[in-house]
């Protein structure tokens, strides 16, 4: 069982990162904080599931991140892509730090994640009451993932981001869900959906580059 | 040996070998069809539970459980009838996997669906169904997203609406397990029926969730999209009645059936109306499949215990007729046939032409008449008109629907009126020749013969339907009740 100290770092964790990883166009970046994350998740699901199940969630999770960084390190034309994405967001910046800042978007992303941390103090007491073997910090934890996680697939159409909006959806849900099933079939098939999501993530990465080689 | 190893593992470890062999397509394609068939054979002739002897020599014992990670997979003896159906419907799609020049993936992964679907109806509790139908949508995306296609707009809108809708029908399922043990508290079913309804329709792709169907007839090849537009609403519905039949607190309730028949009829209208007004052959087949989520879900509505008739049984909060509950599974087949027969036309015209937009199809019946007119056949037969596949089903539906929702049935033939009308409109923008071109046939002689087998089946299931509606409604003993 984790004490409550722990549990409400890997809440301040959860928020700080989905943040981040909401705002964030760099896919090595955003790699690092997936990882972070599923850190933090498996600190919540330690509340509920006994550390060798748990761990399940952070293995999954981590092998997400790897298969993802590793089609993109192994691909140089999804590289080349992604890394012109970025640049051109960094050269913009270069001229105008504020310019950049209201162009990208960003302003917008931070007061919908804002407006998404003030649904989610106002659900997660709820979310408590309609379910009382929650807890309210799993409860806070798992509504910001999915949040964060649904802005992120409102936000992005290309499918490295949505796929890293649905696996932080996924991570969220899990969180809630562990406490209400603790069966090692779910566990295993909901690590199986998590990397099959980085999975498909990848193939879609390189999908188009695949012709020849298929 | 016990059943799901026949029917879930060794369909699950073939699929993976054939993905390993995946460049000798016609073998591997031939491979997956013969795998199919063979395993629709053995549901069809092999009891489970019993042993099998041999002048009098007990043989083999087919066992129904599987134990796996702590949980069960039964698949019963009474569930025979719908692995037949699985596993020939995938034969049937794989049969025309070469001539449609599917991509390589399509039979190692159509395998597998099919392997992750029988588990799916096999796995106890049957809420875990919800992660197995998950994992099915995100092989699917393997097919859906060929190697060297560029837009992926439909298949990620359809991973996210499956991994959100799979997360909603999980939670709701513990909240409708927990009302069962305290039932006082109707604020705790409305949210549970909340959180269903809305899983639901984004895991079956019901108004407004549709859309990832209308991008994919777009952006993917046509045959893959089409099994994936049967078979995933197919698991679904299949899906959703067990779970009206479980939560009997979730069933019980009335506004829940009327949902149901409002929900149908109105997939049912929109995907009519609107296919009357497209211009692209593919989106007109996808308002078609919209329409066949409709009607599933109508057929689902007519289970309304409410309107049980004397000699049904009403069991677990909805009514299990056989009459009734037939009928949902009559659909299948007409569905599958038509679907199939439609998408295989449609790639085959399309690998002559380029695009299937209006303008470009133009007069092709003069030079692809078999396919031309497997189109404007699939089309009625989905629609449901007289002599053809889709009719004797679309009939029963509609006579029990009239006595159910007047006005549901009848803006329900305005739907079907809608897809007459993109039938008639396909006829004559296909017949269209201003060039006064003579008749010729492009087409592959396979392509034809295929073709031509659909049209046999599906005039044959028009006009002789006692002969393949009996084995479909048999398919209700596995909920309880026996057919006729």
């Amino acid at each position: 069982m984790l004490t409550e100290p722990l549990s409400i770092i890997a809440l301040i964790a959860i928020a700080v990162i989905s943040l981040s990883l909401l705002i964030t166009t760099d896919w090595r970046i955003s790699i690092l904080l997936l990882s972070l994350q599923y850190m933090a998740v498996f600190l919540l699901v330690l509340i509920s599931w006994p550390l060798q199940m748990a761990v399940v969630k952070l293995v999954a999770g981590w092998m997400a991140g790897a298969v993802i960084g590793m089609a993109i390190i192994s691909s140089p034309t999804v590289r080349q892509k992604l890394e012109y994405g970025s640049q051109s967001v960094n050269n913009e910046s270069r001229a105008s730090v504020w310019s950049t800042f209201i162009q990208t978007g960003r302003p917008f992303q931070l007061l919908a994640a804002g407006l998404v941390g003030l649904s989610v103090i106002y659900l997660a007491p709820q979310i408590d009451e309609w379910i009382p073997e929650i807890g309210i910090v799993p409860a806070l934890g798992g509504l910001t993932l999915i949040g964060m996680g649904l802005l992120k697939l409102g936000f992005n159409d290309q499918p490295l981001m949505i796929i890293f909006g649905l696996l932080t959806v996924l991570a969220g849900f899990e969180i809630i869900y562990s406490i209400l099933e603790n069966s090692a079939l779910v566990a295993g098939l909901l690590a199986v959906i998590t990397l099959g999501l980085s999975l498909v993530g990848a193939y879609l990465l390189t999908a188009p580059d695949m012709e020849g080689i298929e | 040996m016990s059943a799901p190893l026949i029917w879930i593992i060794a369909p699950g470890i073939i699929a993976g070998l054939l993905y390993i062999f995946r460049r000798w397509r016609p073998a591997i394609n031939l491979t997956g069809f013969l795998v199919a068939l063979l395993l629709a054979l053995i549901a069809w002739l092999v009891p489970i539970g019993d042993t099998i002897s041999l002048s009098g020599l007990p043989l083999i014992k087919i066992d129904e459980t599987l134990f796996l990670l702590g949980r069960q997979f039964v698949i019963e003896d009474a569930s025979r009838s719908i692995l037949v159906l699985i596993y020939l419907g995938v034969a049937f799609w794989f049969g025309g996997a070469s001539i449609s020049d599917s991509n390589r993936l399509f039979v190692p992964v159509g395998l597998a669906i099919a392997a992750l679907l029988t588990a799916a109806i096999a796995v106890e509790p049957f809420l875990f169904a919800a992660l197995l139908i998950e994992v099915t949508a995100l092989i699917s995306i393997l097919i859906l997203a060929p190697p060297g296609s560029s837009s992926h707009r439909g298949a990620l809108r359809f991973l996210i609406f499956q991994t959100i809708g799979m997360a909603l029908i999980l939670i709701a399922g513990w909240f409708l397990t927990g009302a069962e043990t305290d039932p006082a508290d109707p604020e705790f079913i409305l949210r549970a029926a909340a959180l269903v309804g809305l899983g639901f329709a984004l895991v079956m792709a019901i108004f407004p969730f549709h859309s990832w169907i209308l991008l994919l007839t777009e952006e993917t090849h046509l045959y893959a999209a089409a099994f994936v537009f049967f078979i995933i609403p197919q698991a679904v519905s299949l899906f959703l009645l067990s779970f009206l039949a479980r939560f009997t607190l979730f069933s019980g309730s009335a506004t829940v059936f009327t949902t149901i028949r409002f929900m149908g009829m109105l997939m049912v209208l929109i995907g009519g109306i609107w296919s009357a007004f497209q211009s692209h052959l593919g989106r007109i087949m996808g308002y078609a499949a919209i329409m066949e989520i409709g009607f599933a879900l109508l057929a689902l509505s007519i289970l309304d215990p409410e309107f049980a008739i004397e000699s049904g049984e009403s069991i677990n909060g909805i009514n299990l007729s056989t009459q009734f509950l037939g009928i949902f599974f009559a659909q299948f087949l007409p569905r599958l046939i038509g679907l199939a027969v439609w998408a295989l036309a449609l790639v085959i015209i399309q690998s002559k032409v380029g695009s299937l937009k209006f303008d470009n199809v133009r007069g092709v019946a003069y030079s692809m008449p078999i396919a031309s007119v497997s189109i404007v056949i699939a089309t009625f037969s989905i629609a449901g008109l007289p002599l053809l596949a889709g009719f004797p089903v679309r009939g029963s539906l509609w006579t029990v629907l009239v006595d159910q929702s007047t006005i549901s049935a009848m803006l329900t033939l305005v739907g079907i009126g809608g897809l007459l009308f993109a039938g008639f409109r396909t006829l004559a923008v296909l017949l269209d020749n201003p060039l006064q071109l003579g008749w010729q046939f492009t087409e592959g002689r396979s392509q034809i013969v295929l073709l031509i087998v659909g049209w046999i089946i599906l005039i044959l299931m028009g006009i002789l339907p006692q002969t393949f509606l009996p084995s479909l409604t048999e398919i209700t003993s596995i909920f309880g009740t026996s057919g006729p």
